[in-house]
């Protein structure tokens, strides 16, 4: 077994996990709030239920693109500092990339919601509330597939502020 | 409150995982070799001594090579390579088959440079991905220089080095570590041959589209990579110091537009 490889392995799966698990649950109480306070939403309701779980994969598929530059800036960052300051520097950089990922994804759902709600006479949440299957799903699929669209401009994004090390002109 | 101390708690808990993980990577303090960079011509034929300092990618280990060049044999190499002659075929087949010209009459050349570093691998106890790594670092840490066709006043050499009115536009491995010019191709050939010779399983990729060429290793690791023959190779790049293994650099990282140009078919 090669060791570094296995440590690199172990960072990853921790970092995955640590970023799986606080954005995840992160999401679902922000959203479960909106839902209560703003739109009086109560948790038995398929609709929402359908409409919270887009939301959740959406961040899913943003977020999980973070890892690969997230490993990449760890083997950069991997120089000459201590232990306590290369860690200190991974979650800085993971914090980094993450609020990048995340405020985009919310900006997909805003608009999407938001152009879909123009689009049609219907008042969306309204729908919603009343446990409409038929509109939950449909905005379900647009914030999906625009996350699908976006999500290879956002990592672009996050590319650029990996610490590569300087090229020549070639 | 009590979510905000979860949360406090929770990033504790991480960033002690991750500073004890971390710890298993680090072997402790930098062990300096300092050496003095550069060469002296040591007769009037121009032959040289070369001396490097170098350092491995994350800057945990310091080597140092010395080594002498001949300027006849650094000509002898040059003529040789002025008289390749090459078919018309397929960008990476026209390439692969200058590269493999170069690696194949060079081999008996640069021996010394092969012992030498694994004098030095031996000496540090390295294991063969180090080795691997003291190769492709001995390169990288050369500065990069234009090796151009035409002439280099012709050129916008954008503040680089450059030697013109070169066939091919490259310079045998035997050149270029007589003369410390080397270009992207000059660079992986001289690597392909040392790491052919210490045994591994290299590889030089081109790309049209990037006009770049780099190397690639079958070597377990994570990252970049291109399979060929159900075997992943990985990137390297070569033409900048601190580069890891399996990292392609953003501006060059579409691996379709990468192609396969020289590989030990043993």
């Amino acid at each position: 077994m090669n060791p570094n490889i296995a440590i690199l392995a172990l960072i990853e799966i921790i970092s995955a996990i640590t970023i799986g698990i606080f954005i995840l649950a992160l999401t679902y109480k922000i959203v479960q709030w909106v839902g209560r306070k703003y739109y009086k939403i109560q948790d038995y309701n398929l609709s929402y239920s359908i409409f919270v779980s887009a939301i959740i994969l959406s961040v899913g598929i943003m977020i999980s693109g973070i890892v690969q530059p997230l490993i990449s800036s760890f083997r950069l960052l991997n120089k000459s500092a201590d232990s306590f300051t290369l860690a200190f520097e991974y979650i800085a950089t993971g914090a980094i990339y993450i609020a990048i990922a995340y405020t985009a994804t919310i900006l997909i759902g805003l608009i999407s919601t938001f152009l879909y709600s123009k689009l049609t006479p219907i008042d969306e949440f309204e729908e919603i509330r009343k446990n409409n299957v038929g509109v939950s799903l449909i905005i379900s699929s647009i914030l999906i597939t625009l996350t699908l669209l976006t999500k290879d401009g956002v990592m672009l994004l996050i590319e650029a502020i990996v610490p590569y090390p300087e090229l020549p002109p070639i | 409150m009590k979510g905000i101390i979860r949360f406090l708690f929770f990033i504790v808990v991480v960033y002690t995982l991750l500073t004890s993980v971390i710890s298993l990577l680090k072997t402790g303090e930098v062990d300096k070799e300092y050496c003095r960079d550069g060469f002296t011509v040591i007769n009037t034929e121009n032959d040289r001594r070369h001396q490097r300092e170098w350092e491995s990618v994350n800057y945990s280990k310091s080597f140092c090579a010395s080594y002498e060049s001949v300027e006849k044999v650094s000509l002898e190499a040059g003529k040789k390579r002025n008289d390749i002659i090459y078919e018309l075929d397929s960008y990476e087949n026209v390439w692969g088959k200058i590269y493999r010209e170069l690696v194949l009459d060079s081999k008996r050349h640069i021996d010394f440079l092969v012992d030498s570093l694994q004098d030095i691998s031996l000496q540090q106890q390295l294991s063969r991905e180090e080795l691997a790594e003291l190769v492709v670092t001995f390169v990288q840490d050369i500065p990069y220089s234009y090796v151009r066709v035409e002439d280099c006043s012709e050129t916008d050499n954008k503040g680089k080095p450059c030697i013109g009115k070169i066939a091919l536009g490259l310079l045998s491995p035997y050149e270029f570590l007589h003369s410390l010019y080397g270009d992207c191709d000059t660079r992986a050939v001289l690597i392909y041959t040392i790491l052919e010779e210490l045994a591994f399983d290299p590889m030089i990729v081109v790309s049209n589209e990037y006009a770049h060429a780099m190397l690639a290793l079958n070597m377990p690791t994570a990252g970049d990579h291109l399979t060929y023959r159900g075997k992943n190779y990985y990137f390297w790049e070569t033409t900048g110091k601190g580069w890891p293994l399996g990292m392609l650099p953003p501006n060059s990282n579409n691996v379709k537009y990468w192609k396969v140009a020289l590989v030990n078919e043993i």
